[in-house]
């Protein structure tokens, strides 16, 4: 799981050019919307195709989304799961 | 009617982002293919919010910071209407989105690319940053389409539908772009031996404030502009022009060319040169290279000139005329048998 929230850190800044920003910066629990990176709707939909693109696995429904992107160790849980079944 | 110009600013390949004395030689960019890039302010993050940069394409930089400079030139916080011109509008943002549609199979599209890849994208972000409610309009109208955000301009001011418009242009550089024009023989073939015509291509943004309202700080007054729309006559048709105005041809101090390399006697221009004995000939393009919108370029150049009193060195076809700098004549040739004419005055 360390492993892949690493991996998810990295991946998010480069999907949303976060240029000023590194791993080191980001706090897997923390959320990645409003408070935590300052994310947009813009980011969510940019989330979601890394999601679907990196690893196969599509964020079905809005109420899903919410969960899932709430912070990069939810998205390295989701993943895990649909990995696991 | 006449419009008075309040403000203005360009981010161009002559890095005219803040000063136009002494404008360098502008050096070109080859990377395979030879063509004139902007040179960048690196005051970007001191007006655009950082959230917003990391989004932005190259043109969405250069447009905006253009636009905001310009307001800040002018003293105007606030434009009643925003009307941009723009020949391929945010073009790297089309190619990513392009690309990405062929190399997944229409499937997963970034929405990014794709949002901000409309004509109308930098505008709006303007009028966002600014809470600006009022008429807010883009044309992408190829060569023409900054010539018809000023002609909008002039309609609203001359409506009494506004009396600060913000006018401007902006058209980026892609790689893509550049290798797929040079093989339809948009630019000049400057591999070819002694091959002289045509020019080499180029990018920029330029933005101005046009009023109604005179003031001691203008730069300079529009006195009329036109789109002729054939290469039939077209000394004729400047005459008819310059007369509408009440001004002789030999009373014209300078006349800025769109042109970009030597080759006068042989190009497009050759009759409106002998129609200037005794002015000022100019040259732009070789400060921007050839894009859409590059007469938003001429019209910095041109309202510089007036404000500053000085030619500067490196545009100088000929030299005809000491007297005082109190009007030029913009002369470009545009897209098809466009010719775009602006007529200035100090």
């Amino acid at each position: 799981m360390d492993e892949l929230i690493e991996k998810l850190k990295v991946e998010i800044i480069e999907a949303l050019s976060l240029e000023e920003i590194t791993p080191a910066d980001i706090d897997a629990n923390a959320p990645l919307f409003l408070d935590g990176l300052g994310l947009d709707s813009i980011d969510a939909l940019e989330l979601i195709v890394l999601v679907e693109k990196k690893y196969g696995y599509k964020i079905q429904t809005a109420e899903e989304g919410k969960t899932v992107l709430y912070s990069v160790k939810s998205m390295a849980e989701f993943i895990t799961n649909r990995q696991k079944s | 009617m006449e419009l008075y110009i309040k403000g203005i600013n360009s981010i161009s390949p002559v890095g005219s982002f803040d000063n136009i004395d002494n404008l360098p030689e502008v050096k070109l960019t080859d990377e395979g293919l030879k063509y004139y890039s902007c040179i960048e302010p690196a005051v970007y993050k001191e007006i655009i919010n950082p959230v917003l940069i990391r989004r932005m394409s190259r043109a969405m930089k250069i447009g905006i910071a253009s636009a905001l400079f310009c307001l800040k030139d002018a003293k105007l916080e606030m434009p009643d209407s925003i009307i941009t011109g723009t020949g391929l509008g945010c073009v790297e943002d089309s190619d990513k989105f392009l690309v990405s549609l062929i190399e997944n199979e229409e499937k997963m599209l970034n929405p990014t690319p794709f949002i901000q890849s409309t004509h109308n994208t930098i505008s709006s972000q303007i009028a966002l940053m600014l809470k600006c409610h009022g008429y807010n309009s883009t044309y992408a109208g190829r060569g023409a389409c900054f010539e018809t955000a000023m002609l909008d301009a002039l309609m609203l001011i001359s409506d009494n539908e506004a009396s600060n418009v913000l006018v401007g242009a902006y058209d980026e550089l892609i790689q893509n772009q550049i290798k797929i024009l040079y093989r339809l023989g948009q630019f000049r073939n400057y591999k070819k031996l002694n091959n002289i015509s045509g020019n080499l291509p180029g990018e920029g943004a330029a933005f101005f404030v046009l009023s109604d309202k005179q003031s001691e700080t203008d730069y300079a007054k529009l006195v009329g502009m036109e789109i002729i729309s054939s290469d039939n006559y077209l000394s004729e048709n400047i005459s008819e022009f310059l007369n509408k105005y009440s001004i002789e041809s030999k009373n014209i101090n300078s006349v800025l060319l769109g042109v970009e390399n030597t080759n006068l006697e042989n190009s497009n221009y050759s009759d409106v040169i002998n129609l200037f004995p005794f002015s000022n000939l100019l040259w732009f393009k070789r400060l921007c290279g050839e894009y859409m919108t590059d007469s938003a370029f001429a019209l910095w150049l041109a309202t510089n000139i007036l404000k500053s009193q000085k030619i500067p060195e490196n545009i100088i076809i000929r030299k005809n005329n000491t007297n005082a700098l109190d009007n030029i004549l913009i002369v470009n040739k545009i897209s098809g048998n466009q010719t775009a004419l602006f007529l200035l005055k100090k």
